[in-house]
């Protein structure tokens, strides 16, 4: 026999096991100061912004950020029954009942921005292979988790998504999949499911919580880590879909996230140091 | 293109793409607002009493009170904020927060124009059958939400733009 819900203890100990963890990666970065290694990269390019982001993919990142983020409050309104309806108000949502209409409905949005986002990704703008993990991304796990725990000063560059960016990527993937499949077997819309026992139903419930409060965690994480100023640049292209070629050459490898599509970059083994370090 | 760029005039391309990011940005900035300045009124501070979604919605067809409404408000403002993003980021050579107050002061009287003539549940009839004592906390909650947006367009312009 299940609880009928996912206890709150366990729901707060994973949005807090996350906290914890950016908390500890915080005050580490505020005394240790870590920088990418290797120095500027020795690529020829033509001056100007390096694109990061074509407009589709910013459009779809910010209707993402307000879909799910109704979609999340929502259900945090649902689980705690009503706790922030004084924050749903804008919404005319004054009730659980409103909340689950909300929670429910935006789901068909939520699917028509996930499926542009994978169309245009794969098919269109051909960026599959900078987020997909790769091997060298096991090595530069071990080597990042070194430069967590004080063994080395610096960290290795990056494509333009490094290895927990990329692991953050596809949990909240896997998430979406979860919360996705668990939550349309319970709502069951048009009635194409059959009827589902109530031990099997609470285990079901239990999942979609969970999983929940682990994607919640994930968010937490994405919001810290866009916050925090090292990663700037890469914040503000998701605005204004460029970062400068300075910061292209100074903190990604360039062998792993080429700017110009074709273009043979050399290694970040191979960049040069700065000209003050070669002096 | 490279001589625009040194006279300090950002091309059509750049433009455009900034006004519909940053006005979406800007709208979900502001949606954000409104939120937490609604849920003022949780601690006692009754100032917006009206839900902006569902009012906003009304002012595209919806029917009033309802979470339709409220859906076609939250689309429409996201919306309204990309299309006066791109009117933004075509109107002026530099941003500065304050040119994107000037514009939300423009939207302002749109939204306002638009209240005034069409009948909202949530406005009770349209402004002009108001008085002005209660039209006012209205206009206020509207210029504040709006300024929000205003201010966020102009500080993404002036700072996020190359």
């Amino acid at each position: 026999m299940y609880p009928l819900r996912l206890p709150e203890v366990y729901a707060a100990a994973t949005v807090l096991f996350f906290v914890a963890i950016f908390a500890v990666h915080f005050v580490r970065r505020a005394f240790r100061e870590p920088k990418p290694m290797g120095g500027r990269a020795a690529l020829e390019m033509p001056e100007g912004p390096v694109k990061a982001y074509d407009i589709v993919q910013r459009l779809y990142h910010w209707s993402l950020f307000v879909l799910l983020g109704l979609v999340a409050l929502t259900g945090i309104n649902i689980y705690y029954t009503g706790a922030l309806n004084f924050l749903m108000a804008p919404f005319g949502v004054a009730d659980v009942i409103s909340s689950i209409y909300w929670h429910t409905t935006l789901l068909w949005l939520l699917a028509a921005v996930i499926v542009i986002h994978v169309v245009w990704d794969v098919a269109v703008a051909r960026t599959t292979k900078q987020i997909l993990p790769w091997g060298r991304d096991v090595k530069q796990t071990f080597t990042r988790l070194l430069n967590f725990f004080g063994a080395t000063k610096d960290y290795p560059k990056h494509g333009k998504y490094d290895v927990f960016m990329k692991t953050a990527h596809w949990g909240m993937t896997l998430c979406i999949v979860v919360l996705g499949i668990t939550g349309i077997y319970m709502w069951n819309p048009y009635g194409y499911f059959p009827a589902i026992s109530p031990d099997y139903n609470s285990l079901l419930t239990i999942l979609h919580d969970f999983f929940s409060f682990l994607f919640v965690g994930l968010v937490i994480g994405h919001v810290y880590f866009a916050l925090l100023p090292v990663n700037w640049p890469m914040m503000r292209s998701m605005i204004a879909g460029t970062v400068s070629k300075d910061v292209y050459l100074d903190e990604f490898d360039t062998s792993m996230w080429p700017a110009v599509r074709g273009h043979k970059a050399p290694p970040a083994a191979m960049a040069v140091a700065p000209k003050e370090v070669v002096a | 293109m490279d001589n625009m760029e040194n006279a300090g005039i950002l091309p059509g391309k750049v433009r455009l793409e900034f006004g519909i990011a940053g006005g979406l940005v800007a709208a979900c900035v502001m949606s954000l607002g409104v939120m937490v300045l609604t849920a003022l009124n949780a601690v006692g501070l009754n100032w917006i009493t009206w839900a902006w979604f569902p009012m906003f919605g009304e002012l595209f067809g919806a029917p009033g009170l309802t979470s339709l409404a409220a859906m076609y408000g939250l689309l429409g403002s996201l919306l309204f904020g990309i299309i006066w993003g791109a009117i933004f980021a075509f109107a002026f050579k530099k941003y500065t927060v304050m040119k994107g107050m000037g514009i939300a002061g423009v939207e302002f009287f749109v939204i306002v124009a638009a209240l005034s003539f069409v009948s909202t549940a949530e406005v009770g009839g349209t402004l002009l059958s108001l008085s002005l004592f209660g039209a006012l906390p209205i206009l206020l909650g509207l210029a504040v939400a709006l300024a929000i947006w205003g201010a966020a367009m102009g500080y993404i312009g002036k700072h996020y733009i190359p």
